[in-house]
């Protein structure tokens, strides 16, 4: 029974089957390569968006604690350190400053190192060293840690690295690099370059008082942070400016220069009645002006208790550059907050002064003052008079006078503080601003990307035509220990 | 003999396993429409990842406005009556020398890099809104939207402008 089970596909009906499971299979192939195509493409994308968001999460976490202190841990200098590359290579670095813990300071540098012979592929690192003293990012980048520190750790965290870029912000401006004006410095307290006085006289036991005082006389005590060493001149010891005249003029004074710029906008000062004993309810103002009656003996018996500081800007040609134009000074006018209504410095002619008198511990904020304007110049020559200098004067053992001049007496300053804008130095940043750009590993497809127009992060413009994918980002962080101690 | 080649045409055709024309087309167009929900699929994922990239970038800004913000606290601070913050529309440059004309001015800057000049239909704009009539604690709404308006990014924070 010969074609009885004809079941077998006629030849046309195969070709038919062929050419419908070619077109399936053709469309199954392209279907798998673009998806793939598009895996890739989320892969890398995803690998990009990752590292960065990785990378500026880990840096951020570290600017917030730069210039963090530890209790009784000496102060932090160089909290925030920003090294650019400048416009045409890669990259930028940062090092950062903290205690980790009380006896762990810790420097925290990141930077790039180019991967293998390709020049365009840079690694970031994260470098970690245990520091006695700061070290600058060169040092960091030419070798692991100096003798002086301990690595901690070195490694990379981010890889096709095509720029990474470090803003400096301060008052919302890019930080600037020190020149002389205002808000372009650093605040902070001001260490006298040289100290020279005309009048110092030695004496440990100022008329007969025999406390805890170590040393005397010397200028230079007023200003080395110990209250137990003073500056002395003996109020009969006639003063060497015959220049001046008026209320100065029977003083001794100290002339303190600067070695950069500098703009004064508070004074401390003290003097050390409680040196030889008794009390006097606490080294306040009030302590001596209201309560002097309360004072035990020797309280401000030798040693002053009241004394008056003159401080005289603008002398014997000293320069001096006004640093302000009324746009830039909050609530305040610059004329209006000049002595004789003057916005410029004048030399010689015209002296300009403050003058603080201290009870006990003072503090002078130079900035509600209208008469010197001492807080708008920048001078590096500043000349401190010290005139009036009141001890109290004891009947049976009570205070009876706490105006009590004595003619043999002393002039004594325990210490003088001068805080203030700081110029000639790079400007310490209290916000940073991270930019960073990075590309796939892998090319894709088959055209070349260029970007649009150049992409411009920090001071660097970045272009570029291959087949790779890019992206950046950018953020910032205040630096919380700068930014609120400056406040 | 009739009745038996009858039965025979029957068999044939109860054995006649192929698909009909009809059949094999709904078929294809059941496989075809797989193939473009694969590739719609790709596609829209692919879409769904720029836009957490953006969303991304649009957190990383956001954070860089809020510290902007917060060294500038005493405006914050006067942001119980009159803020300049306020509504503000980064997509435009801030205008003076203001501190808040000048925040604007660097975050228009860096929203147009991070996303490309804004479109008609995206929002760039921040809203200040104090917690309550005599707090310091200010929320700051701030909306990023790229893609012509369809990738909208709104982020909501809590700022202390406490005043130094």
């Amino acid at each position: 029974m010969p074609g009885r089970h004809k079941n077998g596909f006629s030849l046309v009906e195969m070709l038919i089957a062929l050419a419908v499971s070619a077109i399936i299979i053709a469309a199954a192939f392209g279907s798998y390569a673009m998806i793939a195509r598009n895996f890739d493409f989320q892969k890398d994308m995803k690998y990009i968006a990752q590292s960065a968001r990785a990378v500026v999460d880990m840096i951020n976490s570290d600017i917030r604690l730069a210039g963090y202190t530890a209790v009784d841990n000496g102060a932090i200098t160089d909290a925030v350190m920003l090294a650019d590359s400048g416009t045409a290579a890669c990259c930028d670095a940062i090092s950062v400053i903290y205690d980790q813990t009380p006896t762990e300071r810790r420097q925290v540098t990141y930077y790039t190192k180019q991967f293998t012979s390709d020049d365009t592929r840079f690694r970031l690192y994260k470098h970690i060293c245990q520091i006695t003293t700061p070290l600058t990012i060169a040092e960091i980048q030419a070798g692991q840690c100096p003798a002086t520190a301990t690595l901690l750790a070195e490694n990379p965290i981010a890889d096709y690295v095509e720029d990474l870029q470090f803003s400096g912000f301060k008052n919302g401006a890019v930080t600037s690099d020190g020149s002389v004006g205002y808000g372009n410095g650093n605040m902070r307290w001001i260490t006298p370059s040289s100290i020279t006085a005309v009048c110092e006289d030695s004496v440990v036991n100022v008329n007969g008082g025999d406390g805890a005082l170590t040393a005397s006389g010397d200028a230079a005590y007023a200003f080395d942070g110990n209250h137990l060493t003073t500056y002395a001149c003996k109020r009969t010891n006639p003063q060497s400016d015959p220049s001046v005249t008026g209320y100065f003029s029977k003083s001794g004074w100290i002339r303190l220069s600067f070695s950069t710029p500098v703009r004064l906008t508070k004074i401390d000062a003290r003097v050390v009645p409680e040196i030889d004993g008794g009390t006097g309810n606490g080294i306040t103002m009030n302590g001596w002006r209201n309560n002097w009656q309360s004072f035990t003996e020797p309280y401000g018996k030798y040693r002053p208790g009241w004394a008056e500081l003159g401080f005289m800007y603008g002398r014997g040609g000293q320069q001096c550059v006004n640093t302000c134009a009324d746009s830039a000074v909050p609530n305040n006018s610059c004329s209006n907050r000049h002595w004789n209504g003057g916005q410029q410095c004048l030399l010689q002619s015209s002296t300009r002064y403050e003058n603080i008198s201290i009870w006990g511990t003072t503090s002078k904020d130079l900035r509600n003052e209208t008469r010197g304007g001492i807080d708008k110049q920048a001078i590096t020559q500043l000349d401190v008079f010290v005139n009036g200098s009141q001890v109290c004067r004891y009947v049976s053992g009570s205070c009876v006078d706490n105006g009590y001049d004595d003619p043999n007496g002393y002039f004594e300053i325990a210490e003088i503080k001068l805080y203030g804008e700081v110029y000639g130095e790079a400007q310490i940043p209290h916000e940073i601003e991270t930019s960073i750009l990075i590309r796939s590993p892998n090319e894709h497809g088959n055209v070349d990307r260029s970007v649009g127009s150049p992409l411009t992060l920090g001071n660097r413009t970045n272009t570029w035509s291959d087949k790779r994918l890019r992206d950046s980002f950018t953020t910032a962080t205040v630096v919380r220990n700068l930014y609120y101690s400056s406040q | 003999m009739c009745g038996g080649q009858n039965l025979d045409r029957k068999k044939l055709r109860v054995n006649e396993l192929g698909l009909t024309l009809i059949e094999s087309m709904v078929a294809a167009a059941v496989v075809g429409i797989g193939f473009v929900a694969a590739f719609n699929l790709s596609t829209v994922s692919t879409n769904i990842l720029l836009s957490s990239i953006d969303r991304e970038k649009g957190s990383m800004l956001t954070s860089m406005i809020m510290e902007d913000m917060l060294t500038d606290s005493s405006t914050i601070n006067s942001c119980a009556t009159t803020c300049p913050y306020h509504n503000m529309d980064f997509k435009t440059a801030g205008s003076g020398s203001t501190t808040p004309a000048t925040k604007q001015t660097k975050w228009q800057g860096h929203a147009n890099k991070l996303f490309g000049t804004p479109s008609v239909n995206d929002k760039r704009t921040i809203k200040v809104e104090q917690t309550s009539n005599t707090s310091s604690v200010f929320v700051i709404t701030i909306e990023i939207d790229s893609r012509d308006g369809r990738a909208k990014n709104i982020f909501r924070r809590t700022l202390n402008a406490w005043a130094p």
